[in-house]
């Protein structure tokens, strides 16, 4: 019998080594998360280009730095997507800024609905190409849009109930671990380290929750692709396999979160340490290239997942639907 | 905990030793005297403290006290910023890099009030929270200048990461009182340790606006004379802003009491804007019509000479035009509408109402400008694409999720 971490390493190799075997489909979905965000960035780019345009300019600030009496006024002022223009979109502050939203429930402003709901529409159309791609092997850029367009429905009914069960998550568990609880933990630690662990102690029992859900969903969507036309059925046989390799799925999202823990640490060090040498535009593009890292392990852990999926309860081979007109 | 009171006690000594006594023998400053348990909050701390005394002496005039003990509190502790005459409680945080000087903003920030401690009426209270407010806001743009940047604070605000690209203290030269504000200075508004609310829209804001409007009017060496006199008049009793206007006029021979009606007593929303412009004409004649409107009711009269006399140049209106030449007519701030025609060989680019930006007290400074076609600023444009990665990153987060 193979030992969890075995069979969850095995997959964590296999789906990088897919992962890297695809960088057209890498630059693809990166195309498509520009795309996606190009229109919102427009919405943006006025009244910061207006605002700046009557600025005073100001001779003391070096080329990479930003005048902060002007953000500040900026910010002041700005509403809707503009709002939310903030220091944090400044090198490593940017991926730390959305992993902590993530880990306490910030609540982002309205506005962001609408680029959040875009995005999950087409990734409700990659999740099928992705997914297909890595279940049948099938690469060409017809089969994957064939696959994107067969499985829209389903991936975006499993996005949906994913996004439901996340909000209510957010809106019971994790109000109650980080309001109640938190704060009675806080008010009797004698200081701000201890403070800080039980914070990092409720993280670990909130993100389990958050790891639990996720898995499932994330099966459900390979049980869509292999061949399931239900998307409870889905669920429910991911739900299955998730409670029967607990141990092993937990150990696959272990090893892709140390990934990304890792690769955030060093960003963020070489950013402390590299000081003024990485500002300016090489810190923008030192972003998008830890965005294109992020897709690249999004690709790689969905390749895993594919792999172990099938490694643990093997699955009808997918029928290649290539040459048939999308559903 | 015994090893804690050995390094409290060991701090103080080294502290009140090296800098506490040195300082006191070279300025009128009193000593400083840090306790904590964290070394490197000791140094950071004293040597601040010791900064912004001398500073701060050298503005004022001297505190009432000899000696001034900052204490680091414990985790769990009340809020920091209350302070007593002599004491002052801070805050050095458990994660703390080097360029996150938010520690050092919120001593600062108590230091100046030490010299505004005094018994306050409900008339004076928001005058008085608004000259700590300022005094303190322009002490960390002195002290810590060209060394301290935004840090915001992540994951349930344990992790701080500092933005080096964001520094709040850069001096421009020329441009006067510095527009930014702190969270250290105002936060938590509501707060029972100060004289008056220091909320958004509170009096007390109001009127620290007020007081930086009037530095960017008669410079920073008349404001720190008057604040000194007045400081030195009061001696300890409440400050109002009838008081402190009129120790102003007398150094500086003008009537003050716009100041005081139009700025720091009226609640009425001051509001200049652009409202329109139109270039018409060709052949290098161009005519360009401008007209500047008073959106609140509030006013910027900056003269006690009657509206009825001829209309004072208070405000500046900057016009630049698509040549790259510039010119600036004056507006008086009273006027509801005001109308500027100009001849000249191009066509109008940009207008700015306030262009140096000396009437801090608008309340949307965001359309003080106006643009015929906005040029593609390099920082902007970087600014852009930062917010675009950004966007991305929450997008990958978000679906994450879902």
């Amino acid at each position: 019998m193979t030992h969890p971490t075995q069979s969850a390493a095995r997959a964590a190799a296999q789906g990088l080594g897919l992962a890297l075997r695809a960088p057209g489909l890498l630059l693809s979905v990166l195309a498509v998360t520009v795309i996606g965000a190009a229109p919102f960035v427009m919405a943006v780019e006025g009244p910061v280009m207006d605002s700046l345009a009557v600025q005073p300019p100001v001779s003391s600030l070096a080329p990479s730095e930003v005048d902060p009496e002007w953000w500040q006024e900026f910010q002041r002022h700005a509403s809707g997507l503009a709002a939310t223009f903030a220091p944090m979109i400044l090198g490593f502050a940017a991926p730390l800024e959305s992993v902590s939203a993530l880990l306490d429930g910030t609540r982002r402003p309205l506005a962001m609905m609408a680029p959040v709901a875009v995005s999950a529409l087409l990734w409700a159309f990659l999740w099928g190409g992705v997914l297909h791609r890595f279940f049948s092997g099938a690469g060409s850029p017809r089969a994957f849009m064939a696959a994107g367009a067969r499985h829209f429905r389903g991936m975006l009914a499993i996005t949906a109930m994913a996004a439901a069960v996340s909000v209510g998550l957010y809106l019971t568990v994790h109000a109650w671990l980080f309001g109640v609880v938190y704060d009675s933990i806080a008010s009797r630690v004698p200081s701000e380290r201890d403070a800080f662990l039980a914070r990092v102690i409720l993280y670990l029992v909130f993100g389990a929750l958050l790891v639990t859900s996720n898995a499932v969903f994330s099966f459900a969507r390979i049980q869509v692709v292999s061949g399931q036309r239900h998307v409870l059925f889905a669920v429910a046989a991911a739900w299955a396999l998730v409670r029967r390799e607990l141990s092993s799925v937990l150990a696959l999202y272990v090893i892709f979160l140390v990934i990304f823990g890792a690769a955030m640490t060093a960003y963020g060090a070489a950013e402390l340490l590299g000081g003024a040498r990485i500002g300016g535009w090489r810190a923008v593009a030192i972003g998008q290239a830890f965005v294109l890292f992020r897709l690249f392990l999004r690709l790689a852990f969905s390749a895993a997942q594919v792999n172990f999926a099938t490694s643990v309860a093997p699955l009808p081979p997918a029928p290649d639907h290539a040459s048939t007109p999308p559903a | 905990m015994p090893h804690r009171h050995f390094a409290r006690a060991l701090a103080r000594l080294l502290v009140t030793a090296l800098l506490g006594g040195a300082v006191a023998a070279q300025t009128a400053a009193p000593a400083v005297t840090v306790e904590s348990t964290s070394p490197a909050a000791v140094l950071r701390l004293a040597e601040t403290a010791a900064r912004a005394l001398t500073e701060l002496v050298e503005w004022l005039g001297p505190l009432p006290v000899q000696s001034i003990t900052v204490v680091d509190l414990p985790w769990a502790a009340s809020t920091p910023g209350k302070a007593s005459p002599g004491t002052v409680a801070t805050r050095f945080r458990w994660i703390t890099p080097v360029r996150d000087l938010s520690a050092e903003r919120s001593l600062i920030a108590e230091l100046a009030r030490q010299f505004w401690i005094a018994p306050v009426t409900d008339a004076t209270a928001p005058f008085h929270e608004a000259l700590v407010i300022y005094t303190a806001t322009r002490a960390i743009h002195r002290v810590l200048e060209g060394r301290h940047f935004a840090a915001p604070r992540y994951v349930g605000g344990f992790v701080s990461m500092p933005v080096r690209s964001l520094m709040l203290s850069h001096n421009p030269a020329g441009r006067g009182a510095p527009l930014g504000e702190f969270d250290e200075v105002l936060h938590p508004g509501d707060a029972a340790w100060r004289f008056a609310s220091a909320a958004d829209g509170s009096p007390a804001r109001r009127a620290s606006v007020a007081l930086r409007t009037l530095e960017r009017m008669i410079g920073w060496p008349a404001m720190q004379q008057a604040l000194a006199a007045v400081r030195e008049r009061a001696a300890g009793s409440p400050i109002s802003p009838e008081f402190f206007a009129a120790v102003v006029a007398e150094q500086r021979g003008v009537p003050l009491q716009w100041f005081v009606r139009d700025l720091v007593r009226s609640r009425d929303r001051i509001d200049y804007a652009v409202g329109t412009v139109t270039s018409s004409g060709s052949n290098g004649a161009i005519r360009t019509a401008i007209g500047i409107e008073r959106l609140g009711a509030g006013v910027f009269s900056g003269t006690d000479r009657p509206r009825d006399d001829e209309p004072a140049r208070t405000i500046p209106v900057m016009v630049r035009f698509a040549d790259g030449s510039e010119t600036r007519a004056f507006i008086d701030g009273r006027d509801q509408r005001s109308d500027i025609l100009i001849e000249s060989g191009s066509p109008a680019a940009t207008v700015a109402v306030d262009p140096d930006e000396m009437v801090l007290v608008d309340a949307n400074r965001m359309n003080n400008g106006w643009v015929a076609d906005a040029p593609s600023d390099p920082v902007g444009r970087r600014l852009i694409a930062s917010w675009m990665v950004w966007l991305q990153h929450v997008i990958l987060t978000c679906t994450a999720l879902a």
